[in-house]
């Protein structure tokens, strides 16, 4: 369910995308609907709030109690089903004695013209019936309007989550009761947990203890406490070395890449950065000498959102024209950040491309034989520079049509894994509801473009 | 977060639907032994609420503090049942349940167990008929709160809002029913299923290879069986 909420908005936009005349305010209404329900629930899990945020958050909720009736005649129950039918049925009988009661004789026509008069005004009656037995009024709905007042009151809606209690029936509960030794079971079952979690804690204390290097001693107490954080921000990492790939003809054979589009590519990067000893040759021909190894995958650590310590390792794959685990060829799509494009003004900086080459290239004929580490993307153009589509409720990006799509970035400059949905020809739907942090970049992008 | 198991709640035995008032005797024999068995468990508790205890604070200062139960961790269900409320009835504040899904431009009164003491002692013996008929429109069964008891306990503020049992397990249940419905009468479902099977894959996004409603059942609905586990939440108040 969670993945659904990550994804929803996106394909239904995409399968709501075409609307003809009669359906488009249906669809809009419908879209808006789920999309506000989906912004709410992702804003109720930030960590920390201002009071922006929460303002935001109840007028998503706003947005979604102006919308919600277009999902009213879904919101059938099995009783309104049941009543509905059992009015249908005295309904019916009552007609059919009216017309048992009716004495002059009428022809085949007429009787077919009254019957289908009598299922048209039954069905009426019934569709009436139903619009107006029908409700939201379950409590989950009524919840929704303590979010904001409760953030205020007690701060993050995340800390109070019961994913805890309910992994406590394992942890504290089932555990427990399988080493007992089923024989008065329930103090066992009690006793277990604390001592397993008190060792648990003690097994942490002792850790950063343990490292001699970097270590204070505690005042009274003996103990030694490390002088400096042990978080460190992993780096970016290739993996995945690919076979037959130590020169640019190789690489460019193995990936179905044309070389002189890569040469090509490789010395607009090089002319872009800096001249130094550390700059590749800017001949093709010794270009072509140098060594190259081909990679399949990148690390790549986001930090998570609101949180600084923490990071999450997207793993982007580029195989090429392999297959991936008995699949397609797997071809992931990145964020990229752009430095100084003036296209990419909207969304400050960040396009979406998809990973076509990862390798690292040895300058060997330098002294310092430096390495650099870089993939070739073709990159996105974001539609109507990057605002919003107010029907989809997205951003849209498609291939770029003039001018060169390819490009040679540093494997630095990649952000993120991004997720995009194919709409139409050459044209994808972002979906930027797929984690905390890119929704909130998203947006902040979204509600600036909005005040301007 | 040291999270400590105090005591395992009894399971009661199911209503034997063999009349009305053996149905209600049972229910009330039920409340009964709940109720008695958080009194036995929130006893020493009663002592430092009201008098406190002095505690070392981090700046080396000794303080009396007293102790609040400031949130109990569980779903809508387990609350009605704790609580003494209905099922459609809000432990936090008054909402009636034919309002429940509207957008209220305030909010309600929150549910405040002096306030209800009051009105309920200011009603005379004879208008005991009356009082039962208000609470009961509010939702509430008087006498079955296992909270009402203990000192320095806000019944209301107990409960806390929860994104897996309200979000998730709750309205995302209901949303995919009504889009379900709505794709079905614009006769959309193939190419939503289309669609959610073709999404790229994203780090922590998994299964989708099967059409949108089948994606939600198994484990997570799993996680929506729960029992009333004992994990309180306890604030300092120095």
């Amino acid at each position: 369910m969670r993945n659904l909420g990550r994804c929803i908005s996106a394909i239904l936009a995409f399968t709501l995308l075409n609307p003809d005349s009669s359906q488009y305010p249906d669809f809009k209404s419908a879209l808006k609907c789920v999309t506000a329900l989906v912004d709410f629930t992702l804003m109720a899990q930030y960590r920390s709030h201002t009071p922006d945020t929460l303002s935001y958050m109840e007028s998503y909720l706003q947005t979604f109690h102006w919308t919600k009736d277009i999902f009213l005649e879904f919101r059938t129950s099995k009783a309104t089903w049941a009543q509905a039918n059992r009015q249908d049925r005295e309904l019916r009988e009552v007609m059919a004695d009216q017309r048992a009661k009716e004495v002059h004789h009428r022809t085949v026509a007429n009787c077919r013209q009254q019957a289908d008069q009598e299922r048209v005004e039954r069905s009426d009656r019934r569709a009436d019936f139903i619009r107006h037995e029908n409700h939201f009024n379950f409590i989950k709905m009524h919840y929704m309007t303590h979010f904001a007042s409760n953030v205020r009151r007690f701060r993050s809606i995340s800390m109070y989550s019961t994913v805890i209690g309910e992994l406590a029936h394992k942890d504290q509960i089932k555990d427990g009761s399988c080493r007992s030794n089923k024989n008065e079971a329930t103090l066992q079952i009690l006793s277990h947990y604390g001592r397993q979690h008190a060792l648990g804690i003690r097994l942490q204390t002792i850790e950063p203890l343990s490292q001699v290097e970097g270590v204070i001693v505690v005042e009274d107490s003996g103990m030694e406490m490390p002088t400096v954080p042990s978080h460190s921000t992993p780096h970016r990492v290739l993996k995945a070395c690919m076979k037959n790939t130590s020169m640019l003809t190789e690489l460019c054979t193995v990936l179905n890449i044309h070389y002189s589009n890569m040469i090509e590519e490789i010395l607009r990067f090089i002319r872009q950065t800096a001249a130094d000893d550390r700059r590749l040759p800017a001949d093709p021909a010794e270009l072509g000498l140098l060594p190259v190894e081909g990679f399949a995958q990148l690390e790549i650590p986001v930090p998570d959102f609101q949180e600084t310590d923490r990071f999450q390792i997207h793993r982007a794959r580029c195989t090429g024209t392999k297959p991936f685990r008995n699949g397609g060829s797997s071809n992931d799509w990145v964020w990229v950040q752009t430095g100084g494009e003036p296209n990419y003004e909207d969304l400050r900086g960040s396009v979406v491309a998809r990973l076509l080459a990862l390798f690292k290239i040895r300058n060997i004929l330098s002294e310092a034989a430096d390495v650099h580490r870089v993939a070739l993307v073709p990159i996105l153009d974001p539609i109507n520079g990057g605002r919003f589509h107010i029907p989809s409720g997205h951003i849209r990006v498609s291939n770029r049509i003039n001018g060169r799509d390819m490009r040679i970035v540093s494997i630095g400059a990649m952000i993120g894994q991004a997720q995009v949905i194919p709409s139409g020809e050459k044209q994808w739907i972002v979906n930027h509801r797929i984690d905390l942090r890119t929704f909130n970049e998203i947006n902040k992008i979204i509600l600036s473009n909005y005040i301007q | 977060m040291p999270i400590l198991l105090l005591a395992l709640l009894p399971v009661p035995p199911q209503c034997t639907g063999e009349s009305a008032r053996a149905n209600e005797a049972q229910r009330q024999t039920n409340a009964d032994v709940l109720r008695a068995v958080f009194d036995l468990v929130l006893a020493p508790l009663q002592q430092v609420a009201r008098e406190g205890t002095v505690m070392d604070c981090a700046d080396g200062k000794t303080s009396l503090c007293f102790r609040i139960l400031s949130a109990w961790i569980a779903d809508h269900a387990e609350h009605a049942t704790l609580q003494g409320i209905g099922s459609k009835s809000c432990p936090k504040c008054e909402v009636p349940c034919e309002k429940l899904g509207g957008n209220p431009r305030r909010m309600y009164d929150t549910h405040d167990k002096m306030l209800s003491r009051e009105k309920a002692l200011r009603h005379e013996p004879a208008e005991a008929a009356s009082i039962a008929e208000y609470f009961q429109q509010l939702g509430v069964k008087i006498g079955n709160n296992v909270f009402s008891g203990p000192d320095r306990v806000s019944p209301a503020d107990l409960h806390k809002l929860d994104l897996l049992h309200n979000i998730y397990l709750g309205l995302f249940k209901h949303m995919m029913e009504w889009v379900e419905g709505f794709l079905k009468k614009h006769k959309q479902q193939k190419a939503f299923d289309d669609a959610w099977k073709e999404i790229p894959p994203y780090p922590r996004f998994s299964d989708r290879k099967r059409p949108m409603a089948k994606s939600h059942n198994g484990k997570e609905r799993r996680c929506a069986i729960s029992a009333v586990v004992f994990q309180p939440y306890w604030h300092s108040h120095c």
